[in-house]
């Protein structure tokens, strides 16, 4: 057999389910490949992990998920990517707004965790007229419930805590919240007021400061943006790509 | 023909788990290994805590999924993130394994096993030369632990290894774990594996425990070395003449302190060689 038949043929016994027995010795590939790949998915999503229990997501979602999307890439910190959207498609149970939402609030801690941090602009007096960008571990999400807070609480305790526990209260919302990386690289999640949701929202695709004021002027006449801007220039959220 | 390659002394692998232990006690370690892949990321944590640790220590880089000898083209955005980051640690060599782990755009984050072919000979030691010519750092591959053989095979493991190191005149990051968790998986005398291997191309030896299974050895790097590995790594050891030695724990992590101890037993192996 030539070597690409060859791994052809290894590949395919290596995706097989988990449940379907290998000859010993591929055996041990065969495991080793699930076993590392459910793992990862339960570390980047440990959220919904926390949501189904181990046994029910392994079952439930990242077995039915990895048989179709294998790893594609090289780094296994961005497994599950795509996730948010297969559940989308596949997941069609009750509590499915609540898990697709957790999916992509899990997918999106990943991300900040490891992605750039861009050099942050001088804040001059001209720089209100400089298209300024929110870094890019930086992610604005609104939410009908308090998810972020409610992944905070859950976090807290081991995944096994919730075979025999209740969940934590989720609290009613709208919440407005950005999720980003501070300057000692911990994940966290800031709660907005929906006039410092709008303003950062400007700069998600770009714009400067003196354009993203005017408009907020129009419905938030009050609003105390040279103290926003303090603080988020304090935490380093902008960058002029 | 071989460069000399400098020995570092002991090292132990970089691991989360002793981040807060490390930085806390500076503690007096030659050097230490780390994962390429776990830093070849944008930013964030991980890209600190490399930095903090290259203004104490010397750092090597070791990999995971180069996958050399997987049958389609080499990854070169991947080659380029690793040169990127090898600018960032000085690291003196680089290594990554003997094996192939992706395919048709899938990874499989396994370092899995090649048939001792000549197909798979010239592949992978074209492959190696590249690599190593592109990165202008020698480059070493590691001899894994395996759990099958192929019938297909035309030669033993280690002809095959010697063959491509010397074919693509890179070098080897011997593991005399995975010599002995093969050896006692697939029957053969891991003395005369050590025999066979050309001295000068060893750059590094990896120690690290593995655990018995019953019917078979698996290289779970979650346990002491072993006396045998030991024996096997004073006998390389004395005929090479000193290389830097790299003690691997993944799993069940010990204290820092306690991982150390561990690898110090081979410094002072070293010291009693001398004598």
């Amino acid at each position: 057999m030539r070597l690409q038949e060859l791994q052809v043929a290894f590949a395919e016994a290596l995706r097989e389910p988990l449940e379907k027995r290998q000859k010993e010795g591929l055996e041990v590939y065969h495991q080793q490949y699930w076993w590392r790949l459910l793992k990862t998915l339960q570390d980047n999503f440990p959220m919904v992990t926390r949501l189904f229990g181990y046994k029910s997501f392994n079952r439930e979602i990242a077995e039915p998920y990895l048989m179709h999307h294998p790893p594609s890439h090289w780094a296994l910190c961005q497994l599950g990517q795509t996730l948010p959207q297969w559940l989308q498609e596949h997941y069609q149970q009750s509590d499915r707004e609540l898990v697709i939402q957790s999916a992509k609030l899990d997918a999106a801690c990943g991300k900040t965790f490891w992605c750039a941090q861009k050099p942050t602009p001088i804040f001059t007096e001209e720089i209100t007229q400089t298209k300024l960008w929110l870094q890019p571990h930086c992610k604005l999400f609104l939410h009908k419930i308090d998810l972020c807070l409610f992944r905070e609480q859950l976090l807290k305790q081991e995944v096994d805590y919730y075979n025999r526990n209740p969940f934590p209260k989720i609290e009613p919302g709208p919440c407005y919240s950005l999720i980003f990386r501070n300057p000692k690289n911990a994940v966290v999640f800031e709660r907005l007021s929906t006039a410092q949701y709008l303003l950062l929202s400007h700069f998600q695709k770009g714009d400067c400061i003196e354009e993203a004021c005017a408009h907020l002027e129009q419905n938030y006449p009050e609003a105390d943006v040279g103290l926003w801007f303090h603080k988020w220039t304090r935490l380093k959220l902008f960058c002029t790509h | 023909m071989a460069v000399a390659i400098k020995n570092l002394g002991i090292g132990i692998g970089l691991r989360p788990a002793h981040y807060e232990e490390i930085f806390a006690t500076l503690p007096k370690i030659d050097w230490f290994e780390i994962i390429s892949e776990n830093f070849m990321v944008e930013g964030g944590r991980p890209l600190a805590i490399l930095e903090k640790i290259l203004e104490h220590y010397p750092v090597v880089q070791h990999g995971v999924n180069l996958c050399i000898g997987s049958t389609e083209p080499l990854d070169w955005d991947y080659l380029k993130r690793l040169k990127k980051l090898t600018k960032i640690t000085k690291t003196p060599w680089l290594s990554d394994h003997l094996c192939w782990g992706r395919l048709a755009g899938a990874h499989y984050h396994d370092l899995l096993p090649l048939p001792y072919t000549q197909e798979a000979l010239t592949l992978v030691s074209e492959r190696a030369r590249i690599v190593q010519d592109f990165l202008e750092i020698p480059f070493a591959l590691e001899n894994l632990s395996s759990y099958v053989t192929f019938k297909e095979s035309e030669m033993s493991e280690w002809d095959f290894y010697r063959e491509i190191v010397e074919r693509a005149e890179i070098y080897m990051m011997l593991d005399v774990n995975n010599i002995y968790v093969s050896s006692q998986n697939h029957g053969f005398n891991p003395f005369e594996y050590l025999e066979a291997m050309p001295k000068e191309r060893i750059l590094q030896i990896h120690l690290a425990g593995h655990t018995n299974q019953g019917s078979y050895l698996l290289d779970t790097h979650d346990n002491y070395v072993c006396d045998q590995v030991w024996e096997l790594y004073a006998h390389i050891y004395q005929q090479i003449g000193g290389v830097s030695t790299l003690l691997e724990w993944d799993e069940n992590y010990l204290s820092f302190d306690a991982t150390w101890k561990e690898a110090l037993k081979a410094k002072q192996f070293q010291k009693s060689l001398c004598v």
